[in-house]
């Protein structure tokens, strides 16, 4: 470079190499793991299949490109990834990333795989991974996640949401499209939600509902022994079901009963019914033995 | 055959209805008869019967038995000793040493656990009762189903990760306090609904679990 002094030089001959070498060591897995980064270019709203059985982290987030690009980290030698876009010799309209296990005695740490992928925004995603989290920002197709024990994020989701993880947390912030949200001992969270239609069903976990509820919306949230915690703007016009065979229900809404009443309450249950302003959102709320509560947004 | 249902809709019976007739003696005195239940999660009105009639069986069973006024006691026995067919008190020494003698003696233990064996088909006929609820609002294929899958996860669940093979142990033990509570309201209160629907539920539930688990034994994730 032209006019640069000297001791410019002497400077950068000095620290260049020991920089490169910190920055590239940054970028390099730990003892044992493998990296693989690779980009597919696709559609718009192509299929991606992630299937990792042994676990691991799992990150997807939507982008503007129409392309897929995926970095993945293994434990160790003994998994070995498979990807593969369909077609070989296009722009992909699906791709699969499965993890499988080469070496079945391999300790469950060496198993596990983290996948990070950036995807067209409105691909639509089907995740399977027992363990480990996984989140989603940001993709407006459909997605299908499955797990047993990770924690589940999904942010900004706009197409259909099937989430079901056995034990692990679901969360679910500012969706769109419709939820189908299931688990057994974890508990779902919602927030922000502008979704017109939600299915959140748990056994022992909790439900969390912090949104609107939309006019021509229909919501079920249910659970077994599990709490159930509803706030809405108490301008939102729905007709509520709550009920509670065991527990307990608290209701701050002022409703407008209905001509006709669903329950008798003669069994001893909790229960509340009847309409917030015109009442044209249907919201269902159940518990079996768990404590429900209403409330308006403060 | 025109029947009047419990809401006063009239029942068309049906050839199936018919059969539902027949057999629902033998069901309920513990036969195998699965057109019965089978025709009974199709059938409303039939269900509705079903219903009643374990509901009437297992109130009869929970039954306490009145023990008649002393006096009643009182006045029997002074009727059969006046008719010479029961003797007077003093004679009971006797009655005793007789009891006391080897034969006697062995026929009162007999009746005695006759009584236990007694007391415990009415234990048994209450969960019966509560399994044949369960049957109605499942349906015994489904139960048959997950039946067959949990032995079959028993047998395979060593191949999976430890810590999901817990969290699967602990799904399937929570979904089961769930289908016990479940059975048991129902087997007091089987017109229970919500119970009815969580117990169903349950058991949905329970499948997926156990289909989840089966499929990942059956991946390379071990």
């Amino acid at each position: 470079m032209a006019g640069r002094h000297p001791f410019q030089d002497r400077l950068i001959a000095c620290f260049s190499l020991p920089l490169a070498l910190l920055v590239s060591a940054a970028f390099l897995p730990a003892a044992g793991q493998g990296r693989v980064e690779k980009s597919f270019r696709a559609i718009p709203n192509c299929r991606i299949r992630i299937s990792n059985p042994p676990g691991g982290v799992i990150v997807v987030r939507g982008w503007d490109k129409a392309e897929v690009h995926a970095v993945c980290v293994t434990n160790s030698p003994k998994v070995e990834i498979d990807s593969e876009p369909t077609p070989a010799d296009a722009e992909a309209e699906k791709l699969e990333f499965i993890t499988h296990v080469l070496d079945l005695q391999a300790t469950p740490e060496e198993k596990r795989v983290s996948y990070e992928l950036d995807v067209p925004k409105d691909s639509s995603l089907m995740i399977s991974s027992p363990e480990g989290s996984i989140s989603v920002e940001r993709v407006s197709g459909d997605d299908w996640i499955d797990s047993v024990n990770s924690r589940i994020s999904v942010t900004d989701g706009a197409g259909l949401i099937q989430v079901r993880s056995l034990n692990g947390d679901i969360s679910l912030i500012r969706p769109v499209g419709h939820i189908d949200a299931t688990s057994i001992m974890g508990n779902l969270t919602i927030t922000g939600s502008q979704s017109q239609n939600i299915k959140a069903q748990t056994e022992s976990g909790k439900i969390t509902f912090d949104g609107d509820f939309l006019p021509i919306g229909d919501y079920l949230l249910k659970t077994y022994a599990g709490d159930i915690s509803v706030i809405c703007p108490s301008s939102n016009s729905f007709s509520l079901e709550a009920r509670s065979l065991h527990g307990k229900l608290d209701n701050q809404f002022k409703l407008r009963r209905k001509a006709h009443i669903p329950y008798s309450g003669l069994d001893g249950s909790a229960s509340a019914f009847g309409r917030n302003n015109r009442g044209d959102a249907s919201v269902t709320v159940k518990s079996y033995s768990g404590t429900i509560h209403v409330r308006p947004r403060s | 055959m025109l029947q009047q249902g419990g809401n006063g809709a009239a029942h068309q019976a049906t050839a199936s209805c018919r059969d539902f007739d027949v057999q629902l003696s033998d069901y309920l005195e513990g036969q195998d008869r699965p057109a019965v239940t089978t025709h009974a999660v199709e059938c409303e009105f039939c269900g509705a019967v079903l219903a009643d009639l374990l509901l009437a069986r297992s109130a009869s069973a929970g039954l306490a038995e009145d023990e008649p006024p002393a006096r009643v006691w009182a006045n029997v026995r002074a009727t059969l000793v006046a008719e010479g067919l029961i003797h007077s008190p003093r004679q009971r020494g006797r009655w005793m040493e007789w009891l006391l003698t080897p034969a006697p003696a062995a026929a009162l233990t007999a009746l005695v656990l006759l009584s236990v064996f007694a007391g415990r088909s009415l234990i048994h006929r209450y969960h019966q009762t509560a399994v044949d609820v369960a049957e109605i609002v499942v349906g015994r294929d489904l139960m048959q189903n997950v039946s067959q899958m949990e032995v079959a996860f028993r047998a395979q669940s060593a191949r999976l990760n430890p810590t999901v093979e817990r969290a699967y142990e602990e799904d399937l033990a929570s979904l089961d306090g769930e289908i016990k509570e479940c059975q048991d309201t129902l087997a007091r209160q089987p017109d229970d609904n919500l119970s009815r629907e969580y117990l169903a539920s349950a058991y949905t539930e329970k499948a997926r679990v156990l289909e989840s688990a089966l499929e990942l034994g059956d991946s390379d994730g071990r």
